[in-house]
């Protein structure tokens, strides 16, 4: 618990606002997540606009994250803005990079991967990535 | 590029936090200033120097 204060406590203001600001995104998108899967297990009973609806519900709450994220980066300072678009295009070249090389794996006809889980896999990559450098980057500059 | 920001931090009696509050940055920002591992953009640099009441040049001293 005190591992925890300190940690929040070291946190700037600008972070602080944005861990706040997005839980009701968090919380938006496992709902929609949730509704997503409830909609993909009774295809058939529901007409196509509604399935098209409920298979991209998800991506609202994520495009509500996007926005608080954004949000964050205008607020926060030189430093912690630094440290975040380093971490991003870190993150965006591993993520092209690991894309670009799926697609000519399978292009090649070297891989039989399902679409699904290499997009799935892409977006893994991105974050974990992205976490990765940051927290490397906080420490370079803590 | 090293900088006495310490030393005058010190001398007003102020934690990292507080100056970090002055500045209007995180207290990660100023722990970076002063131990050198970050150089501030020129509107911070002024901003320091004009809490401090010095120029620029006397807080900070280029390496060459």
């Amino acid at each position: 618990m005190n591992l925890l204060t300190r940690y929040w406590q070291s946190l700037s203001p600008a972070l602080q606002r944005y861990y706040f600001a997005s839980v009701w995104p968090c919380v938006a998108f496992m709902a929609f997540v949730a509704l997503h899967e409830w909609a993909a297990d009774r295809q058939p009973g529901l007409d196509l606009p509604w399935r098209i609806c409920a298979a991209l519900s998800p991506l609202l709450a994520l495009a509500w994250l996007f926005a608080t994220y954004l949000r964050f980066l205008r607020d926060c300072d030189e430093l912690e803005r630094r440290l975040e678009l380093g971490a991003l295009a870190w993150a965006a070249g591993i993520a092209l990079h690991a894309g670009m090389a799926a697609m000519f794996l399978l292009n090649a006809g070297l891989a039989d991967w399902a679409g699904q889980r290499v997009a799935a896999w892409l977006c893994m990559l991105l974050l974990f990535s992205y976490a990765l450098i940051r927290g490397w980057l906080h420490r370079r500059y803590a | 590029m090293n900088n006495h920001l310490r030393g005058l931090r010190e001398t007003k009696g102020w934690s990292q936090g507080e100056l970090a509050e002055r500045l209007e940055v995180s207290r990660q920002t100023v722990n970076a200033l002063e131990t050198g591992k970050y150089d501030p953009s020129l509107p911070l640099a002024f901003r320091i120097a004009r809490l401090f009441g010095q120029s620029i040049e006397s807080i900070f001293i280029p390496e060459d």
